[in-house]
């Protein structure tokens, strides 16, 4: 008897073990198999390393300039941060004000597809002028290419809150703003996380572009000036190298959105409570 | 007894439609001229085919809604004004998905701005009434769909209303749950007196819940009969089984036939 | 050459897909069907005087001459010419010397067989009464450089950038125009006379005059077509020299061409940009030699240099990497 909780715990934990491995397996062997796919292919076909290196003279590549891309990532994901913040802050108030008022709305909102079709590559240079080149205008670049996604989801959040918790609202004599805080905001918050996951990964590609014409002024220079220095002197290697460091900037802001979005929305979503009636069961 | 009996407030209030019409917008005629008096704690069903109209008229009632022509009163005022409490109950809970039950409950005195502990403490003391006092810290995710609906009577009793409107609350819920809990609001009205509306389209819920049946034409809803159903005020399941009962709803299953004629 | 390479992370998908389609040949050398060998040459920028000898070759009949049929492919930004080469997409292409000598440490085999420019039009241009010389230039302000680029590294390493705030070129003038103490790389035939027409006064000063000229404009093809097809390439050489002597006589006619391709440069600009570029590529050594001259001891130069800035980490060997013809 005196064991038993501990030998729960233990079946827990081995559940939640093996629960772990089946979700990260898959993907981890797949991966394997690709990489040495591709490094058996490259040598196989004899690709000159210069169009495609093999995985391994990448990772070689990464060794070698460590420094410089930790030093570019971290430049890089400071900016890219700054710039989703933005985004998230920015985006959810400008589709609030959308929101407000379907004469708003009508007016407004078609010119905030103009957000997500602006060439940044044109735009960006414009922007090193206004802001000076470095942090704050790359920064803006990437919330210029992340601000989209967050202002159409919430606007469809914040549009799709159920009529009759409105009219229950109305029967209460609710202000303006308990309405938008205590219902409408909250109802919108799923919406509101599909639009930030997606900003994550554009906030990194903004930030990668507006590098190149707004960026490298102080500090480290970022990974699009890696990225593109690698290109100029044609060390392929060190380009892919530089593009996957990228790559998981974006998979890292990705996974902290999500993370961050299933604790907050888990709560009140019966999918995530499975873990739990498993459990009590 | 309990903090209601010795208030001194009237705890119901009378309904009065005049003339009541409502046409949407593009020309559909939803309610064609519907003229009821609804004396204080009344219960009354509105009965009526699906999509007659009826639950436009509820919320013309509740003040959700303004009628084209005509006019409602609640209490001697307009329900628009919201001078007098009305509680409206959904087709569904409708509840705050990331609220515990508790809170949930406690909703419309927060809205109306009473401070935490006071609404607290009054959301507890209905959840008594709907048996749901264990269950005020879970969140929604985790109540069955009767409980879910207790919760919901709940937030709709919590401002002791003097009107209770409600939408076919119970249409989801399987018989045995919806049967229990008409039960628990007969005892709910018994014990408080409210003016309670109930608009469904079952036969025999309306029959075994209400003191008068109003029953609706399809659109536009005019009304065809209004009846007094004499079945006593203790109404337990064995009325079921009663030939009055079974009268009763013949005679609601005719006018509704008329109706959807 | 400075925005001609210019390269965007576009790049990393033109590498991509050059290396899906590596093996695929651009027909180089096939008959046409009046026996003309049908070749294709790769720019790496718009249609501008830097390429008018090669419009100026078709248009006069030079290549037609020379029993070729040239299709000249206008690049722009990014265009990844050396890979395109090489992996044999365009038989003929536009490089520099440095990139030739960096491809081929990398592994890139493409040979430089007709240089455009003896001097190099790379510069830095400046405005303001304190700048007199290159010096001055990284003494304080901005500098918009792209990174990378071997001869940003050269002046990095002669001058150095601390006092200095370096900014990416963004290639265009616009920054240029509205701020004040702004230096920026510069090809001294496009935008010296941009800014010049928009009424700023550019103080222009050539990285080669600093001891940094590789040649530009360079044709290159790629190893295995100078070693199966010698002929061909001489051909192209000396129609490309014929074409760039009738341009220096006269560019109006290949300039009314390209202004039709590049319709953001008007005829006055390619007019001066024709006759900026003269000095450049005309010089004594080509009045002996013949346009489009290479020596060793330039490349071997340039190597050294390369070397030194860290840019390769082995000196290639220069004897494959250009031919005189």
């Amino acid at each position: 008897m005196r064991d038993a909780p501990s030998s729960l715990a233990n079946s827990l934990f081995l559940r939640t073990a093996r629960s772990a491995a089946s979700k990260t397996l898959p993907p981890f062997v797949a991966l394997v198999v690709f990489l040495l796919t591709w490094e058996i292919g490259v040598r196989w076909l004899g690709v000159a390393a210069y169009l495609l290196p093999p995985p391994s003279a990448i990772l070689s590549a990464a060794k070698r300039d460590a420094i410089n891309l930790l030093m570019g990532a971290w430049t890089t994901a400071k900016t890219a941060l700054f710039g989703f913040a933005l985004s998230g802050v920015l985006g959810v108030l400008a589709a609030v004000i959308l929101s407000s008022a379907r004469v708003i709305e009508r007016a407004f909102y078609p010119y905030t597809v103009f957000l997500q079709t602006v060439p940044i590559v044109a735009i960006a240079p414009i922007l090193a002028v206004w802001f000076g080149p470095g942090f704050l205008a790359v920064s803006v670049c990437a919330f210029i290419v992340s601000v989209f996604p967050v202002i159409a989801n919430t606007v469809t959040g914040l549009r799709s809150v159920d009529p009759a918790l409105k009219d229950l609202f109305r029967l209460y004599g609710a202000s303006r703003w308990a309405s938008l805080v205590k219902l409408t905001l909250p109802s919108a918050l799923p919406n509101i996380v599909t639009g930030l996951r997606i900003a994550g990964g554009l906030s990194v590609i903004g930030t990668l572009v507006g590098e190149l014409f707004a960026g490298f002024s102080e500090g480290a220079p970022g990974l699009g000036i890696v990225v593109q220095t690698a290109a100029k002197q044609l060390k392929t290697d060190l380009l892919f190298a530089a593009v996957f460091s990228a790559t998981f900037l974006g998979l890292l802001l990705f996974g902290v959105v999500n993370a961050v979005g299933s604790r907050v929305l888990g709560r009140w979503h019966p999918s995530e409570k499975l873990d739990q009636s498993e459990i009590e069961s | 007894m309990s903090p209601r009996e010795t208030s001194t407030e009237e705890p119901a209030a009378e309904v009065v439609c005049t003339g009541v019409r409502r046409v949407f917008l593009g020309g559909v005629v939803a309610v064609g001229g519907a003229t009821i008096r609804i004396e204080p704690g009344e219960f009354v069903a509105f009965l009526g085919p699906s999509g007659c109209g009826k639950s436009t008229l509820l919320r013309m009632i509740a003040g959700l809604d303004r009628p084209t022509s005509g006019r409602v009163e609640v209490g001697e005022t307009d329900p628009c004004n919201r001078s007098v409490p009305i509680a409206f109950v959904f087709q569904d809970s409708h509840l705050l998905p990331w609220r515990t039950v508790l809170d949930n409950a406690a909703l419309p005195l927060e809205l109306l701005g009473v401070n935490k502990s006071e609404r607290r403490a009054i959301a507890r003391e209905v959840l008594r009434d709907v048996e749901l006092a264990d269950a005020a810290d879970r969140i929604p995710a985790e109540l069955s769909g009767g409980m879910k609906m207790r919760v919901s009577l709940a937030r709709a009793l919590v401002t002791k209303p003097r009107l209770l409107l409600l939408d076919e609350p119970f249409a989801a819920l399987d018989e045995l749950t919806r049967n229990r809990l008409d039960d628990r609001l007969r005892t709910l009205w018994r014990e408080r007196g409210t003016t309670m509306i109930f608009v469904t389209h079952s036969i025999t819920e309306a029959a075994y819940l209400a003191g008068r049946a109003i029953v609706f034409s399809k659109r536009p809803a005019r009304i065809v009969s209004d009846r007094a159903l004499d079945l006593g005020t203790d109404r337990t399941a064995d009325l079921r089984g009663t030939a009055e009962f079974a009268a009763a709803v013949r005679t609601l299953q005719k006018d509704l036939e008329a109706a959807d004629a | 050459m400075n925005r001609r390479t210019f390269v965007y992370t576009t790049a990393v998908f033109g590498l991509a897909a050059l290396a899906g389609c590596g093996n695929s040949q651009s027909g180089s050398g096939s008959g046409s069907g009046d026996g003309k060998a049908k070749v294709k040459l790769a720019l790496n920028w718009v249609p501008e005087p830097e390429f008018g000898g090669f419009y100026a070759a078709r248009e006069d009949g030079s290549f037609a001459k020379h029993n070729l049929d040239v299709e000249i492919l206008p690049g722009g930004a990014g265009v990844p010419v050396v890979q395109m080469v090489a992996g044999g997409q365009a038989d003929f292409g536009i490089s520099g010397a440095d990139e030739i000598l960096t491809a081929r440490a990398r592994g890139a085999n493409v040979v430089g067989v007709f240089a455009i420019y003896q001097r190099a039009p790379l510069a830095i241009m400046a405005r303001g009464d304190r700048i007199q010389s290159m010096a001055d230039v990284f003494a304080s302000g901005t500098v918009a450089l792209e990174p990378g680029l071997a001869y940003s590294l050269f002046l990095k390493k002669k001058y150095g950038f601390d006092k200095v705030k370096i900014v990416p070129y963004d290639g265009g003038v616009a920054r240029f125009l509205a701020e004040n103490d702004y230096a920026q790389q510069c090809f001294v035939t496009s935008e010296p006379i941009a800014v010049k027409k928009k009424g700023a006064s550019p103080k222009v000063f050539l990285v080669a005059d600093e001891g940094f000229n590789p040649y530009q404009g360079v044709v290159i093809v790629s190893q295995a077509t100078w070693q199966s097809k010698a002929e061909l390439v001489k051909r192209f050489v000396l129609a490309s020299r014929e074409g760039w002597q009738k341009y220096l006589d006269d560019p109006s006619k290949a300039n009314g061409v390209m202004a039709k391709l590049n319709t953001a440069m008007d005829a006055e600009t390619f007019a001066e940009a024709a006759k900026a570029q003269k000095d450049l590529i005309s010089t004594a050594e080509t009045a002996q030699k013949g346009l489009g001259a290479m020596t060793k001891d330039r490349w071997e130069t340039i190597a050294k240099q390369l070397v030194e800035l860290g840019v390769v980490e082995k000196a290639p060997n220069v004897d494959e990497a250009f031919a005189v013809l």
